[in-house]
């Protein structure tokens, strides 16, 4: 009997967490026992206790291999799908060493899997009655009730285990489902931000978190439509929703039923305006853009947009008129600069092209078009070894983003085939 | 956002000489008589394919894997292989895919329904079909096919092309072909796109080039959209280019490869090619169009090398510095200053490219003031000819199209797998889209890929000829009514190569100067009739007809009567004069 307990204190001491790689757990819980065997040795009086102590120690070694073979008995019938037999080795594991909190846990989690969860909640309270940190159990404890839909339980258990010094890495994300179970939205968005937080490529938290604000924008637009399912609010919504699915022609139609709702709204003929402009219409574009500016004509973008159409159009000076607007917003983009230098080059100005040219490749040194008209504008200028050297550095970058492209197959782009 | 960038314009004229032959240098004065003062006509096309008896059914073989393969379409050629005077027409086909197809596999023809077709021009006007009998059912998934008469016997031959090997055909003259790809050494390997026929070292036999599309086999590369109905064809961009194919005519039925040793091996992804001396120097030059990465111009050294200055020249990319999707091209004078211009076709949101021809070796691209820009920004274009439909004067524009990619509508509803030709009238400085008034053809959406231009009924009119991808091919007949003149001419080299390809031509009438270059090649994948065609406005007579043949002989012709088809034989003088009517 004192072996057994002398085994438990040991395993206890161990520490073991690592539910996935018991054995090496267990090895790790031997060294233990023997350090604290070590211990004993130099506290007792030689002889008649170093007697006692060696048949301990031959005790609760053949105990604790026992008890090792049945736990690998164990999850050898777990991995071939056989819980039936796995719980009755956990059983006879039991028997062999009662209170065993590893043993325990590892039935719980079995129990859990065949959603046996009272007798998991049953067996996990047990370890926690025991030692209330022992590593992982309250999160396994959370998951239980988390299965049982006991939702208050589930977080209280999940925020048990985040405050322990290393919880369960999936504690932060099960509890973020479990307050969105709850229906406690932003704390669930809170939990899984900061799951990101702590691992950004998360894929499970980064799934529920779009889930979560998709399902709130569902419900927001369920309301609305509830209120008025042809409001000015729910096209302009759809309207945004169709352009995050890059369904431009939808959006432009509700973007069009907003309009008729609102006809004065700011922003949504901007937002016509960029959608036809992704689709490559400049022509319908255009219009809409203008439409735009006069809410707004200080703003940058929408001249931008304006004077990117007006010089497709070749119409400089006009163009011109726009950037320059965008400019003094300093709204300091590479693709500004360059445009700007090809107004500036089509009015017979090289050095103001030059300057704006130079101030794009600058703002965007991997960019390739603007050295090739940088190289137009230095052979303008009589200046043909820059000339040559810009066009060298047109090719190289065009055959850098080649090689990059090359690199990364599937990935296409339908209209550039 | 803004992704757009800038383009050039303005002239991009180099300080330096030009170095243009008197002879064939457009004055000012010249210029600036109006050769639009003919009347402007309607167009009209009519599609007389099934009343002439032309059946053909391109099998392009599409796939769930989507190999590239498939999109890609067929050639078609307008030749006299007869030499009755009447255009006949040969269509390139494909062969069966498997689903999925193997890597490593060469696709072979499996039946009737995969053969190439030969379809002979009777008397009446009306074709049939002399595949069997000409022996040209083809082997492999065939893409191109290029015309001439490699060996000068006065018979046209053909070069197949296609994915895994070509074929050349020697036309025996006798109606039948005879297969000397292996004695000749041009199977070449690889994927091969179109080709031409050019003499490259002017000794008076023609050479061939071989354009290959890159390196590729069937893999299974899922491109687009991971969802369904959304996998599409895969971009250029994730395979590597590969070299042409460079075939000199050794003269005794044999070619020897010489790519390297002329310069003429960048690694490309080639699509369409075509020739001219673009600067006048007497050497015939080289275009390529590549798909999705520069173009190459190969200027003639005339030391028998090649160099390529695309770059420097102004041609290898947009106005804006952006690659396009490279497929059809044409090197023809559009705008009669004496020198050839380029127009290259290419995928929509592109832009088909269009560069005038400045003299001294540089290019302006001139798709935006031209019109063309506008007239092109949503569509894809494929085959790719100048014919002046109405014979004013001025080289018009018809192009075949349709997007690449049939699942394009999911991603731009504004764009279309299927859509109808395109024909631009050629208004002297600018191009005006007239398909709209061009008939009926001119609004059927198809998804065309080859293209070929030739007076098929020999009646003044030049009329066309399309294949569409895993669809009918389709002849078109030019029925514009217009009071214009016009002139054919059949030229045939003695001491040149006999089908004269690279001569330069100029003809002089009172509304003023046009120039053309013999050539069957350009467009995309195809290979046009030879004879060129000029339109004459209201003059029923050409004033002079100026030659330069490749041997560097020179001939002019004075006072020739239009409407006509007139053959003119390389005269063994230097420099022969003579009077026709």
């Amino acid at each position: 009997m004192r072996a057994f307990e002398l085994t438990r204190n040991i395993l206890l001491m161990g520490n073991c967490r690592c539910f996935s790689s018991f054995s090496t757990c267990m090895h790790r819980q031997r060294y233990a026992h023997r350090l604290e065997l070590g211990r004993l040795f130099r506290a007792s009086p030689p002889r008649t206790v170093l007697i006692g102590a060696y048949l301990l120690l031959a005790v609760a070694l053949a105990a604790q291999s026992n008890l090792d073979t049945l736990l690998g008995q164990a999850r050898t019938a777990e991995k071939r799908g056989d819980y039936s037999g796995a719980a009755r080795i956990y059983e006879q594991a039991l028997a062999l060493a009662p209170g065993n909190p590893e043993v325990m846990k590892r039935f719980g989690v079995l129990e859990q899997t065949e959603l046996k969860f009272d007798d998991s909640i049953a067996h996990f309270r047990q370890v926690l009655a025991l030692n209330p940190k022992y590593p992982e159990v309250n999160f396994y404890l959370g998951v239980s009730y988390f299965g049982k839909n006991d939702f208050r339980d589930a977080i209280e258990s999940f925020q048990r285990e985040l405050a322990n010094p290393k919880p369960h890495p999936r504690s932060r994300y099960y509890l973020a489902l479990a307050l969105q179970s709850s229906g406690r939205m932003d704390d669930a968005i809170g939990e899984l931000n900061r799951a990101l937080a702590d691992n950004p490529s998360d894929a499970d938290a980064l799934y529920q978190l779009a889930r979560v604000h998709k399902n709130a924008s569902l419900q927001a637009i369920e309301r609305l439509k509830a209120i008025d399912a042809d409001s000015f609010q729910l096209h302009a919504l759809m309207g945004e929703f169709y352009v995050e699915e890059k369904r431009y022609p939808d959006a432009i139609a509700e973007y069009r039923l907003a309009l008729k709702k609102n006809p004065g709204a700011m922003g949504v003929h901007f937002s016509i305006g960029l959608a036809y402009w992704v689709l490559h219409e400049p022509d319908k574009a255009e219009p809409e853009f203008k439409d735009a500016l006069k809410e707004n004509p200080a703003d940058p973008v929408t001249n931008l947009y304006l004077g990117d159409i007006a010089t497709q159009d070749q119409r400089f000076d006009e163009a011109l008129g726009y950037l320059q607007v965008a400019e003094k917003a300093q709204l300091d983009l590479p693709q500004m600069h360059t445009l700007l230098g090809t107004c500036y080059q089509a009015r017979h100005d090289p050095e103001s092209a030059k300057r704006e040219l130079l101030a794009a490749i600058k703002g965007d040194p991997a960019a390739a078009a603007p050295h090739y008209l940088l190289a137009q504008v230095y052979r303008e200028l009589h200046e043909p070894d820059a000339s040559a050297r810009e066009l060298s550095e047109f090719d190289n970058l065009s055959k850098s983003s080649a090689d990059k492209a090359l690199n990364s197959p599937g990935g296409m782009a339908p209209e550039s085939k | 956002m803004i992704g757009k960038l800038t383009r050039v314009r303005g002239p991009l004229a180099h300080a330096g000489l030009l170095l243009l032959w008197p002879v064939f240098v457009a004055t000012p004065a010249l210029l600036s008589q109006s050769l639009n003062s003919s009347p402007v006509v309607q167009p009209r096309f009519s599609d007389v394919t099934s009343a002439l008896a032309v059946h053909f059914q391109q099998v392009a073989s599409h796939t769930s894997k989507k190999y590239l393969i498939e999109t890609m379409g067929s050639g078609v050629a307008l030749f006299d292989y007869d030499n009755d005077g009447r255009l006949d027409i040969f269509a390139v086909n494909g062969a069966p895919l498997t689903d999925p197809t193997p890597k490593g596999m060469i696709p072979q023809k499996a039946g009737p329904e995969h053969w190439n077709r030969l379809f002979h021009q009777k008397p009446d006007g009306t074709f049939e079909d002399v595949t069997e009998k000409a022996g040209l059912q083809g082997v492999g998934y065939g893409m191109g096919v290029a015309v001439g008469d490699y060996d000068n016997d006065g018979y046209e031959d053909l070069y197949v092309t296609g994915y895994g090997g070509n074929k050349l055909y020697h036309n025996n003259g006798d109606g039948t072909f005879t297969d000397v790809t292996a004695q000749a050494g041009v199977g070449g390997s690889g994927w091969s796109t179109s080709a031409a026929w050019v003499d490259l070292d002017n000794d008076g036999l023609l050479d061939l080039v071989v354009l290959r599309y890159m390196q590729w086999d069937f893999d299974d590369i899922w491109c687009g959209e991971r969802k369904e109905g959304f996998r599409a064809y895969c971009t250029p961009d994730a395979f590597r280019p590969i070299r042409p194919l460079v075939y000199h005519n050794d003269g005794s039925a044999h070619f020897t490869e010489v790519s390297q040793k002329l310069g003429l091996s960048g690694q490309g992804k080639g699509l369409g090619i075509a020739l001219a001396d673009y600067d006048r120097d007497g050497h015939i030059d080289l275009f390529f169009a590549n798909d999705s990465m520069p173009e190459f111009l190969y200027h003639n050294i005339g030391n028998g090398t090649f160099e390529e200055v695309g770059l420097p020249a102004g041609v290898a990319v947009d106005g804006e510095g952006r690659s396009y999707a490279g497929m059809g091209v044409e090197f023809t004078d559009y705008n009669n200053d004496g020198l050839p211009d380029l127009v290259i076709t290419d995928l929509a949101n592109q832009m088909y490219a269009l560069y005038r021809n400045n003299g001294g070796g540089t290019f302006t691209y001139e798709s935006y003031p031209s019109g063309l820009a506008r007239m092109s920004f949503t569509h894809s274009g494929w085959g790719v000819r100048f014919l002046d439909y109405d014979n004013d004067g001025w080289k018009d524009l018809i192009i075949a199209q349709g997007h690449d990619l049939d699942t394009i509508e999911l991603t731009f509803p504004n764009l279309h797998y299927r859509e109808p030709m395109l024909l631009a009238r050629n208004m002297g400085k600018s191009l005006v889209d007239v398909s709209a008034e061009a008939g009926a053809v001119f609004q059927q959406p198809w998804v065309a890929r080859g293209l070929a231009t030739g007076d098929i009924d020999n009646d003044g009119r030049v009329d066309a000829v399309v294949t569409t991808n895993d669809g009918p091919m389709h002849v078109l007949h030019n029925d514009t009514t217009t009071p214009n003149h016009w002139l054919s001419l059949r030229l045939v080299g003695h001491k040149s190569n006999r089908d004269a390809i690279g001569a330069i031509v100029k003809v002089m009438s009172e509304q003023g100067a046009q120039f053309a270059t013999v050539t069957t090649a350009g467009s995309y994948l195809s290979s046009s009739d030879k004879r060129l065609h000029f339109g004459l406005g209201q003059d029923a007579v050409a004033k002079s007809i100026d030659i330069q043949w490749p041997s560097g002989i020179r001939q002019t012709i004075q006072n020739v009567r239009g409407d006509q088809i007139l053959q003119v034989d390389e005269p063994s003088a230097p420099n022969a004069k003579e009077e026709r009517h």
